[in-house]
């Protein structure tokens, strides 16, 4: 049966090919003789102004300043964001070298960078137009609530490696920087709406942008989505998630030197839960299927001037809030931050950066189950920060070195310096050489200082129960790291980025003092505590390399491989093997991922990938590869339509244990686009 | 284990159809030609070619052709050719001539200097500091080396931006509508104004 099928497939295979052969071979000669001046004699009749708006193809896929930063950095353009069909943006982070992406369930993700993932990845962090989005109470992102109109996102750039002396706390691993574009690259109407199964049903996205007057740009957006659950290998599916949004932007510039922007959006969802939760009454450790609520929104203001020689100096406050209830807890959020940065590049051979911010984030939780809460109830997260960073011409355009360092104090640990010195070498135009040391710090959080999270032991009189308890003398985990890279672009077709990196971590989070109580309420029972602490070291090294090959101006070839070693031992006066173990095999040895993106004539583009992710030994997640595929067609110059197909390689598989410790199977999906913009 | 599970995904029979696709896809593309979206340097090399009507330069130095040298980049250089080919401004004639050295600069109407001769650029602005040429380059910093032109990409697009005190220095003068579309324009128009 299934060889029948596979022999009627190779004979179609065969068949198209045959014809697509006959028909390539002297259209691919033609074209490689293709007059270029019809180009130019159309470039010709543009006026200058019109000129300046034609979108060019740049020489290599990296943006010129590139070359010039002394770190692991990638950038996901918008382009890379429209060929990839995904529709979330950790989906979008698969595409980049040395980042863990494993979808838990519909919306749950873990992300990490360079290791020590999970779905509360700490030391990453993630900022969307310069807003942290790294929530306090568990040191790390909820992915969930991290959406925008994905056409309206200029750029990601992902660094790899601690980040700390410009970003701050938290960024120990990498960091995230989501950038969307100028109001004034937005104008115009958007309607874009998927729909498919079984996974991805509904989303549709809207966006109109205007511009008022001349100085002044706007647009406005709205999202909502409907995604259908995963597989549960363990019963009832549960997974089901919508969610809505909107927002705008506005940006105005008062004179030729200042742009002024306000940036807005809410966002409200639901989404089915599955969480083991510990009772009293009767005693038990209860399976529960609930739900998660979710909303929230932001309010950003950002002041950016232009001075004389490139120096620029900018002033950004915001207010964000966050409230999220689940079977668990409820928690409410407001943030309100604000930065500083003044660049000074009219120095000679100086360019220095100074820095400060504030932050205060007070929580709230609101306890809604006898065997979860932190203590106090409400805490005021804050953080004050200062930085100085000077990067020094040693060789002009050669040879130069950076150095800096943030002070930085938050409410549970203080002041903390997180120093870096970096160097880079361009031997030649278009090949660059870095190596970098840096310190790091992963602040506590609520959940390491605050939580108490109690579960039910089976079998034994009288009752036994299991405490998680935070510690309020959890210091921050400390990252030394060292990396090296090199990136080198041969004949503007073949660029290839490989970084390596050896780092250094004490402190830590483990658990650590183990006490036995014996409390009374709401009945005699032995309660068993473990209090988090800072029992651990470790050592993790890595290598990521990258090549980009357009062997033909119709194809670009992308790959990408990492490869990643962590080792966690004890120190002294700990045992905490086990936990050691779940840092060493939750993040996966070898990752691979292959892209080809094709750009055909007549308005299409294919966009086949793979990607192979080894084991996850301490979830017991087996390796797994599967394959993507993205078809753009441009009916019209404002109609596009696409069709796309996720994890097609198998009806489903699993890639992270969420908190509900089984893990689903993350299921192949198709869905269909159209795209109209005008 | 690579093994078992390369037999598990040969046993689904959906490879086959996505290979096939895939493999089809690519004797597909073969046969399409190139998307003629326009390179940095196309754009370029029109834009020199539009500053040519946009620039004046002074008595003495507006007859015969008009020469556009450019240094580096010989692809750049043939672009170039491409676009002035067969085209005149004012009655001159356009013609563009590849430098290397700075010794060769002598009678430069536009001085382009690429990139790539980043090391050479402070040594060829010096060599034509007193003469009517308008220097245009894609380097950083250009213009606080003294240039007059820089051109920028920004966001995809090829902007330029105007050093006006270099301009006046070299006795050229610019239409209002040059200086209207550049993106940034630093200096003082000879009448004192500020731009």
């Amino acid at each position: 049966m299934m060889f029948r099928r596979q022999h009627i497939w190779f004979r179609i295979c065969g068949l198209y090919l045959l014809v697509a052969g006959a028909l390539a071979v002297p259209a691919n000669a033609s074209a490689l003789y293709q007059p270029r001046p019809v180009v130019d004699q159309q470039l010709k009749q543009l006026s200058l102004a019109q000129l300046g708006d034609v979108e060019v193809t740049t020489a290599s896929k990296e943006p010129e300043e590139l070359w010039q930063t002394p770190a692991a950095i990638a950038v996901l353009t918008q382009d890379d964001i429209r060929h990839s069909g995904a529709t979330s943006i950790p989906e979008l982070l698969r595409l980049v070298p040395g980042v863990n992406v494993a979808r838990e369930q519909s919306d749950q993700w873990a992300v990490g960078v360079r290791g020590f993932n999970s779905q509360f990845s700490k030391g990453l962090l993630v900022l969307i137009d310069g807003r942290s989005v790294y929530t306090p109470l568990f040191e790390g992102v909820y992915w969930d609530v991290q959406d925008l109109v994905l056409a309206d996102i200029d750029r990601i750039e992902v660094i790899r490696g601690p980040g700390g002396t410009i970003w701050g706390a938290n960024a120990v691993n990498g960091v995230i920087n989501i950038i969307t574009k100028k109001a004034r690259n937005t104008q115009g109407g958007l309607v874009n709406l998927d729909a498919g199964g079984p996974v991805n049903r509904f989303i549709g996205q809207v966006r109109w942008g205007s511009s008022p007057r001349t100085n002044l740009q706007l647009r406005i957006f709205a999202k909502g989505f409907n995604r259908g659950a995963e597989l549960n290998p363990g019963g009832a599916p549960y997974d089901h998630w919508h969610q809505e949004r909107g927002g705008f932007r506005l940006d105005w510039q008062p004179g030729t030197k200042d742009n002024l922007s306000a940036n807005f959006m809410i966002y409200g969802g639901i989404s089915g839960d599955q969480t083991q939760i510990g009772q009293y009454i009767p005693p038990a450790q209860l399976t529960v299927d609930g739900e998660q609520l979710v909303s929230g929104g932001d309010f950003m203001l950002r002041w950016d001037r232009q001075l004389s020689h490139g120096s620029s100096v900018y002033l950004q406050g915001y207010f964000d809030r966050t409230n999220r209830g689940t079977s668990q807890f409820t928690e409410t959020r407001n943030t309100v931050d604000f930065d500083f940065i003044y660049n000074f590049a009219n120095l000679r051979r100086n360019n220095i950066i100074l820095g400060a911010g504030l932050r205060e984030s007070p929580s709230n939780i609101v306890q809604t189950q006898a065997t979860v809460d932190f203590q106090p109830h409400q805490i005021n997260n804050s953080i004050y920060s200062l930085f100085a960073q000077d990067t020094f011409q040693i060789v002009p355009n050669r040879l130069a070195f950076t150095a800096g360092t943030k002070l930085e104090n938050n409410n549970y640990s203080g002041w903390g310096w997180q120093p870096t010195g970096r160097l880079l070498w361009t031997p030649k135009q278009h090949i660059t050489l870095w190596g970098a040391v840096s310190r790091a710090l992963r602040t506590p959080g609520r959940v390491d200082r605050d939580l108490s999270l109690i579960g039910y032991a089976p079998g034994f009189t009288p009752p036994l129960f299991v405490e998680v308890a935070g510690n309020p003398h959890f210091k921050p985990e400390v990252l030394i790291g060292w990396e090296a890279g090199y990136r080198q672009l041969s004949g503007q077709q073949f660029y290839i980025d490989i970084a390596a990196f050896h780092n250094q971590y004490d402190d830590l989070q483990s658990y650590g003092e183990v006490t036995l109580t014996f409390p009374t309420a709401p009945y005699p029972h032995t309660l068993v505590t473990e209090f988090y602490d800072n029992g651990l070291r470790g050592v993790s090294n890595g290598v990521e390399i990258a090549p980009d090959w357009k062997p033909f101006n119709w194809l670009d070839l992308r790959g990408n491989y990492s490869y990643l070693n962590i080792r966690a031992h004890s120190k002294p006066g700990f045992d905490q093997a086990a936990f050691a173990s779940s840092y060493e095999g939750s993040s996966p040895e070898h990752q691979v991922s292959v892209q080809a993106i094709l750009t055909l004539r007549r308005g299409f583009e294919i966009v086949p990938d793979y990607r192979f992710v080894s084991s996850l030994p301490a979830l017991h997640i087996p390796l797994y590869n599967t394959a993507d595929l993205n078809v753009i067609y441009h009916v019209k110059e404002h109609i596009a339509l696409s069709a796309t197909g996720r994890n097609l390689l198998q009806p489903h598989h699993q890639e992270f244990t969420g908190n509900n410790s089984n893990a689903v199977g993350i299921r192949r999906d198709v869905f269909g686009a159209v795209n109209w913009a005008w | 284990m690579l093994s078992a599970q390369l037999r598990t995904i040969c046993r689904i029979h959906l490879i086959p159809a996505i290979t096939c696709l895939f493999l089809g896809l690519f004797a597909a593309a073969a046969e399409a030609a190139a998307v003629s979206q326009p390179s940095q340097s196309d754009v370029e090399a029109v834009y020199l070619f539009d500053f040519g009507k946009f620039v004046h330069w002074p008595s003495g130095a507006d007859q015969g052709a008009m020469n556009i040298c450019v240094a580096g980049s010989p692809s750049f250089s043939s672009g170039l050719e491409r676009v002035i080919a067969n085209e005149h401004i004012g009655g001159r004639v356009l013609d563009v001539r590849r430098i290397s050295r700075a010794d060769e600069e002598n009678g430069c109407a536009i001085l382009f200097i690429d990139v790539t001769e980043r090391d050479h650029a402070d040594e060829l602005l010096q060599a034509v500091a007193d003469k009517p040429t308008l220097t245009v380059s894609d380097l950083p910093n250009f213009l606080s080396r003294g240039g007059m032109i820089q051109f920028q990409v920004v966001e995809k697009r090829v902007r330029f931006s105007v050093n006006l005190d270099a301009v006046n220095h070299g006795h050229l003068t610019m239409s209002s509508e040059l200086l209207k579309v550049a993106m940034s324009v630093k200096g003082r128009t000879p009448e004192g104004g500020a731009q």
